[in-house]
């Protein structure tokens, strides 16, 4: 736009910026907060009417997406963290976190695990996301199973074992075949990490730290760091959920989920979940046909009783 | 920012709540057309902008030939103000804080009247009981002062 004001009309300007920045300066904005709850309150019932009625659960979802979404917005405008979410800004780091993300991630997690007699193991595994809601995991398995692809979505699951046939079911159902190898699986996704972080976890917000790259160890990423501690004691559940996001990119480098497991008690004790990059990947790498030979068996699994009589009829 | 900006643009609480309100819905519900290689904030100043021309609403102050060119340069100053260091808008404002310091005592006292206390020069006048003419004098040189602190912070960044 080719600006036509007058040196009076810019200096006027200039002198109503200069006094809408020394309000903010003095007093800040006090009606902030009330604000931002009027437009996820909006945003929420625009969700829920704009669809038919859904069940709990997606209601819920989308609920939830529109929190995040409204959230993200808010963060994105360049308000400081400490002034658009005045009561909580480390909440609003993990809401902007599930939202910014580049179309693929690769992350590595290590899993140190605690079995009564045995002691700890530690495993690498490599997770991959994309933005829609898909993942992939690289998983060496615990025993003798070898490396196990499993996938899926917020969902949905598929899992490819070493040998055998490959299974596709919903999340419980998939859950516990993999509970029944020794395979790990409550937090495949960062996204459910990150939306258990938000509500379960009393948050704050520490300084900002950099971390170094992993491909790139010279290089270095400003990173928010944000603290989550659980709110009741669940020995199933992380004590402690920490997390690295990026001040650039709101993006999610590094997780670290601490248990206060009983040593008597088998179970995940400590995972940390490293970004590696965003490698670029066969068109097909989030779906069970990237990680399946054609003649590959693949059986659907509706229930856990399905499940028993598959397992039952392999062995 | 954007509440500096429609502040800055003439909003009275109310409008700015309205309008706040309005842009955060419709950035929301644009957000896919977003694009992440330029800067978010300028972008939802441009909605906040249609959005104040759209309901005829610029404000009463921005009385001038062309509202949307108006808009325009306050969105330009605020991006500026944006290169301030500083990861948030507060720390991007002690620069500001730091040049109210400098201020002598009494073109201090007539800024904070008039920004944190929100008086008008005819109450600041009786507040401090200083002529009403002295009150505009020093409220005039004050605000000429920090605008050419803050512009030598800007350009310092």
């Amino acid at each position: 736009m080719i600006m036509t004001l007058t040196p009076e009309q810019q200096a006027e300007l200039d002198e109503v910026v200069l006094g809408s920045l020394l309000r903010q300066a003095y007093a800040g904005d006090p009606q902030e907060t009330s604000r931002i709850a009027r437009v996820l309150t909006r945003l929420d019932a625009e969700a829920v009417t704009a669809t038919a009625p859904p069940a709990d659960s997606r209601r819920s979802s989308r609920r939830w997406i529109s929190v995040a979404l409204a959230a993200s917005v808010l963060l994105m405008a360049g308000y400081s963290l400490t002034y658009v979410t005045a009561s909580n800004p480390a909440y609003a780091a993990v809401m902007r976190s599930l939202k910014v993300a580049p179309s693929t991630r690769a992350y590595r997690i290590k899993m140190v695990h605690q079995r009564p007699i045995w002691g700890k193991r530690e495993v690498t595994s490599d997770l991959y996301l994309n933005n829609q809601d898909q993942f992939v995991v690289r998983h060496p398995g615990l025993s003798r199973f070898g490396d196990v692809w499993i996938g899926g979505n917020a969902t949905s699951r598929w899992v490819v074992p070493r040998f055998g046939p490959a299974y596709v079911g919903g999340e419980e159902v998939v859950g516990n075949w993999l509970m029944r190898k020794d395979i790990p699986s409550p937090y495949l996704h960062v996204s459910t990490i990150l939306e258990r972080m938000s509500r379960a976890y009393q948050l704050k917000i520490l300084s900002n730290e950099s971390l170094p790259e992993i491909d790139s160890p010279d290089k270095f990423t400003s990173c928010q760091h944000v603290v989550g501690e659980l709110r009741r004691s669940n020995v199933a559940l992380p004590a402690k959920i920490e997390l690295w996001a990026s001040v650039e990119t709101g993006m999610a480098h590094r997780l670290e989920l601490t248990w206060q497991r009983p040593a008597s008690e088998r179970g995940p004790i400590r995972w940390s979940i490293d970004l590696v990059g965003s490698p670029e990947l066969p068109s097909n790498w989030f779906e069970l046909e990237g990680h399946v030979l054609k003649d590959r068996k693949i059986i659907p699994i509706k229930s856990t009783a399905e499940l028993d009589a598959v397992e039952n009829d392999s062995q | 920012m954007l509440t500096t900006y429609l502040r800055a643009a003439g909003c009275d609480d109310t409008l700015l709540d309205d309008v706040w309100q309005e842009t955060m819905i419709v950035a929301w519900r644009k957000l896919d057309e977003f694009d992440r290689s330029k800067p978010f904030g300028p972008w939802l100043r441009g909605i906040a902008a249609r959005t104040l021309m759209a309901g005829r609403r610029a404000a009463s102050r921005v009385v001038l030939t062309d509202d949307a060119e108006a808009l325009e340069y306050l969105n330009q100053r605020l991006e500026r103000i944006n290169h301030l260091s500083g990861d948030t808008l507060d720390e991007k404002l002690d620069a500001l804080r730091d040049c109210v310091s400098k201020l002598t005592t009494s073109d201090r006292e007539c800024i904070e009247l008039r920004f944190r206390d929100d008086l008008m020069p005819a109450a600041i006048s009786e507040r401090v009981d200083v002529a009403l003419e002295t009150i505009k004098k020093r409220l005039f040189r004050a605000k000429q002062q920090l605008q050419l602190c803050l512009e030598r912070k800007l350009q310092a960044n």
